[in-house]
């Protein structure tokens, strides 16, 4: 078991990519603290050992995508909010923020992890592909209909 | 348009209250356990390990036989009888007997529904052809109990036929036919044969069937035996079967448990 040093460390250097990655799947900041519990919780309980901090980082990014999973397939959860409730009312968003960061959740789910992956994280087809337990091809395809999704949603100004 | 979201993307920040509230859930998920806590496992473990002995008690209550049924033909078996009425064990006392209790599964039967299985049963059969004698003893755990079981027993119809009897046997008799390797039944017929012909031993009776055992009696006491054969309807207690008993009452195996 990890020590309280190393959870808090990891909460510091990984809570935003935690908060980010739930927003793109939740629409309740309850769940999103379930998450948030269910994820630091299990790195404190890991034993795996971690090569460098982006291999660490890619454990935080997995575990959180695949918690946020089981809750989305779970009956108690909260089922249906408005967009407003899922977007932060924090001050660094801007108006224009708010209207990309509305369109990336207007995608369908399965296009929103690879545009948040390659476009915020800045991941290969290729590393997605391994980190969603994807084909590469598919990753591609997926980006390729997400982008063009976005550019007919926010105006084609360049994706990619 | 990439750096628009990712842009977007940065401005999402995990707030300082959900980093606190996940701070103070590892902190209370991975303490040692209190106090407090221990003392409820510690109930919780009890309470389970009462659960189980009350489990074992209740089996044990209910395993345990109170009352029994001794079946003589030439197999002779013994059934326990619990506080339930039901049959809690079946054991033959000569090598027919045991075949007899392996070949018919009585267990947790009502007494009757027992002694009529064992009746119709195809093991049985073969014995009750050829003039075959069936001599049922019961002993409850009082004689009212004894007296009511016989009158179950004598209403059923397997009873009523003219080769079936049914008595009431003697409590006291237990521990000394089970030393002596026979059903109290059976016991109860040596106790009276031994009457009328004192030379008579029981390595004598074990090999007789109860219509040899009936016969010889007939032979000794010069007319038909009517007691307790004679009657059909069998004897409580103060017929010939109880005139001759010794009381054995020292290691009565049933009620030691009573």
């Amino acid at each position: 078991m990890r020590s309280e040093t190393e959870a808090n460390r990891a909460i510091a250097l990984y809570a935003d990519t935690v908060r980010r990655i739930c927003m793109v799947h939740l629409k309740s900041y309850t769940d999103t603290e379930d998450i948030f519990q269910t994820v630091f919780l299990k790195y404190v309980l890991s034993s795996a050992a971690f090569e460098n901090e982006e291999h660490e980082k890619a454990w935080f990014i997995r575990v959180t995508i695949n918690a946020c999973k089981d809750l989305l397939k779970s009956f108690f959860r909260s089922r249906t909010v408005s967009l407003e409730e899922v977007l932060p009312q924090e001050a660094g968003v801007t108006d224009d923020h708010r209207e990309v960061l509305e369109a990336v959740l207007a995608l369908p789910p399965k296009y929103r992890n690879v545009v948040y992956l390659h476009y915020y994280e800045g991941y290969t087809a290729a590393e997605i592909g391994k980190l969603l337990g994807k084909n590469e091809n598919t990753v591609y395809t997926l980006l390729s209909r997400a982008k063009g999704q976005l550019r007919d949603a926010l105006g084609g100004d360049g994706i990619g | 348009m990439g750096n628009r979201i990712r842009d977007a993307f940065d401005g999402i920040h995990a707030e300082d209250a959900i980093k606190r509230r996940t701070m103070a859930y590892l902190k209370v998920k991975t303490a040692a356990p209190s106090r407090g806590a221990h003392g409820r496992r510690l109930a919780t473990a009890l309470a389970c390990f009462a659960l189980v002995l009350l489990g074992m008690g209740g089996w044990r209550f209910y395993m345990t036989p109170v009352s029994a049924i001794s079946v003589d033909v030439n197999p002779s078996i013994e059934l326990g009888v619990n506080r339930f009425d039901r049959i809690v064990t079946v054991e033959g006392y000569n090598e027919d007997g045991s075949a007899l209790a392996a070949a018919v599964d009585l267990q947790n039967m009502s007494y009757s529904d027992g002694l009529n299985t064992l009746m119709c049963s195809d093991a049985m059969r073969p014995y009750l052809g050829n003039d075959g004698f069936v001599s049922i003893t019961v002993i409850g755990d009082t004689e009212e109990k004894s007296e009511e079981m016989r009158g179950q027993i004598t209403a059923c119809a397997y009873a009523a036929q003219p080769n079936v009897e049914c008595q009431c046997g003697d409590r006291g008799d237990i521990a000394a036919a089970h030393e002596a390797g026979l059903s109290f039944g059976k016991y109860r017929a040596f106790l009276e044969l031994q009457e009328l012909d004192p030379e008579i031993t029981v390595d004598d009776v074990r090999v007789m069937s109860m219509r040899q055992i009936k016969n010889k009696m007939e032979e000794l006491f010069g007319s038909p035996y009517n007691a307790p054969f004679g009657n059909g309807s069998g004897d409580s207690g103060n017929g010939a079967w109880q005139g001759g008993g010794q009381h054995h009452g020292e290691n009565d195996p049933l009620e030691s448990v009573i």
